[in-house]
């Protein structure tokens, strides 16, 4: 931690703890009202008929995401200073890994749910992926592991698990709108309550860091990094989604879309996920508020 | 001779007097279809409430309602006029994505005139999935909605971006547009060509900027204009991440800059003159031309221009 601020640790109540507890209020509130939250993708779910076919796409691109979230964890995990900064991130990971889910972890979950979208298990895993789907998942992979460990945590926790139950909660609609029965939704559903236990876990955690200027700052950029990523990703869902329901209807007539720099297969993006210090150069470093990169 | 017998006309819409039948929780008061027709782009999402709320406040100004649906049905009559015209009668219904009458009206619509075989014609320029994919993906899920009492969608109408009758079009609009200028006057005015501004992530994966760029070379060319600019209008304020750029005002910031007094403006990424240009060209890139000292002439979109409407009509024909 040569560079960014340094976590204080626990601290005692008091003018800091008021603050730290101010500055979370607020961010909650950019965290609510950040356009990748209130994405029309997600919102149009009340007004725009969807058909399984549809969310077998989305299904096929957000896949991605689910099994690589405990990778991130496991890496800042890595990062923390102290042990008491470990304990949310271990607290999180145990539940990610499934303790709570009848020890299915949230990967298992979520194939069956594409399962229920007509996936074959042997296809889950082949599916190009749109660049801004691999974008989101490096640019984490970057957060955890070449930024300040307040920044990976703002990126893990408020950027993840404040936004997920709102985001959720809309593609919950879309998805009881399909004809999706509970069963073949519970990654949704499990997920949006644990997330709300993760959200709460994550305040105290924060309440302990966000004790100075500089500290929230890093755990605000984190946060709008991560949130950015997800509006992009959004975006590329919405992309391919739409291409590949129009190229279904209308075989051999001209998308709008085509290949582009950047596809990855999942299995291509898991390589990465183990080697995270060789990761490629941002997709789009443009829109990448500038950051202290850690030495 | 191709099967075809009629035309399904695609396009955004507007809002208009009356209610959408659609958006449930609409509060049913006076000004509600500005709301609704919003909602329905951004997401009935109560998290974008503050942009809902903020754009339709600019469809309240303009009157609470947009004159797209009826240009662009005026567009879909004289293309049945010419289609007659060529011998080849034929009904052109249009459908919108986010206003009555929906694609499904039209489709039953069609149907219920004899309607068979019907061509898809997307009244969008560029090619990106926001429009072209989308509105091709909407046709589709009417039609399949409507089952038998839906023509068969039998053909699309290719991508025009380039063709003569469009760009001619255009040009002849820039030329109405500067009726009486000399062509010093023309010449020394700075050229900028507009369209819709995308997110990146969408953009990367389409031709939708470089198919922007070709009709602009082209109709600058025609027009005999020594150089011209390109500008993105209509991007979201409150967005994470970027859209297509360079946006109309830093455009305009750098014309003033070179001390170019006089802009003439063409917003050849869209048809008809409806919200976005009335609003954002005509009134806040206006605004921020009257601060930077600049006078600005707007081209009229080319609306139903017999040139675009011929190029149609011919394209249609060789479905």
């Amino acid at each position: 931690m040569s560079e960014g601020a340094r976590p204080s640790g626990p601290i005692a109540g008091g003018a800091a703890d008021a603050d730290a507890r101010t500055f979370l209020r607020a961010l909650r509130q950019e965290v609510a009202a950040h356009p990748a939250v209130g994405h029309s993708l997600l919102g149009r779910g009340k007004i725009d008929p969807r058909a399984r076919a549809d969310f077998k796409i989305f299904s096929g691109q957000h896949y991605a995401l689910v099994g690589t979230f405990t990778r991130y964890l496991e890496l800042l995990l890595l990062q923390a200073p102290s042990s008491q900064a470990k304990i949310w991130l271990a607290k999180v990971l145990i539940d990610e890994y499934g303790e709570r889910s009848s020890q299915e972890d949230h990967a298992t979950h979520y194939r069956r749910f594409m399962r229920a979208c007509g996936w074959d298990e042997s296809q889950m895993e082949q599916v190009r992926l749109h660049p801004a789907v691999c974008s989101f998942i490096i640019e984490h992979l970057r957060l955890v592991t070449q930024r300040p460990f307040l920044v990976g945590l703002g990126a893990v926790g408020p950027g993840h698990e404040w936004a997920i139950p709102a985001m959720f909660a809309e593609i919950i609609t879309g998805l009881k709108r399909a004809g999706f029965k509970a069963e073949e939704i519970e990654y949704f559903t499990l997920h949006t309550a644990q997330d709300v236990d993760h959200a709460n876990w994550l305040e105290e955690a924060l309440v302990a860091f966000a004790t100075t200027p500089a500290a929230q700052a890093e755990i605000r950029l984190g946060c709008q990094l991560s949130l950015a990523a997800r509006e992009r990703l959004w975006w590329g869902i919405a992309d391919k989604l739409t291409s590949e329901r129009m190229l279904a209807r209308f075989p051999g007539v001209q998308s709008a879309t085509h290949d582009a720099p950047g596809e990855m297969t999942l299995i291509e993006l898991r390589a990465l996920l183990h080697r995270p210090w060789d990761l490629p150069a941002p997709l789009d470093a443009a829109s990448s508020p500038a950051v202290p990169a850690r030495s | 001779m191709s099967s075809i017998d009629g035309v399904l006309m695609l396009g955004f819409g507007g809002p208009t007097p009356g209610c959408c039948e659609r958006r449930t929780g609409c509060s049913r008061l006076p000004g509600c279809e500005a709301v609704c027709f919003v909602a329905g782009i951004l997401g009935d999402n109560p998290l974008r409430a503050q942009r809902v709320a903020l754009i339709s406040a600019h469809y309240q100004e303009l009157g609470g309602f947009s004159p797209y649906n009826e240009l662009t049905m005026r567009q879909g009559h004289a293309l049945g006029l010419e289609l007659a015209r060529r011998g080849r009668p034929m009904p052109v219904a249009c459908g919108f994505r986010h206003w009555r009458p929906w694609a499904t009206t039209a489709l039953r619509s069609l149907h219920g005139q004899g309607c068979r075989a019907v061509a898809v014609l997307v009244m969008a320029p560029h090619q990106s999935t926001v429009s072209w994919d989308w509105y091709l993906k909407l046709a589709a899920e009417a039609s399949e909605e409507l089952g038998a009492e839906s023509p068969r969608l039998a053909g699309v109408v290719a991508p025009w971006w380039k063709e003569p009758g469009f760009i001619g079009a255009t040009i002849a609009r820039l030329f109405e547009a500067t009726a009486g200028w000399s062509t010093e006057r023309r010449q020394a005015a700075a050229l900028i060509f507009t369209a819709h501004a995308i997110p990146r992530p969408v953009e990367q994966t389409s031709p939708y900027r470089s198919q922007f760029g070709e009709t602009a070379a082209l109709a600058a060319s025609g027009f005999g204009h020594p150089e011209h600019h390109l500008a993105f209008q209509s991007q979201p304020h409150d967005t994470g991440i970027p859209w297509s750029s360079p946006d109309i005002e830093s455009v305009l910031s750098a014309c003033a800059a070179r001390g170019q007094r006089e802009v003439l403006l063409c917003a050849a990424g869209f048809l008809v003159d409806h919200a976005e240009v009335l609003y954002d060209l005509d009134r806040e890139a206006a605004r921020i031309a009257a601060r930077l000292g600049i006078t600005l002439v707007r081209a009229r979109c080319v609306h139903d221009h017999p040139d675009f409407i011929a190029m149609l009509a011919a394209r249609i024909a060789t479905l």
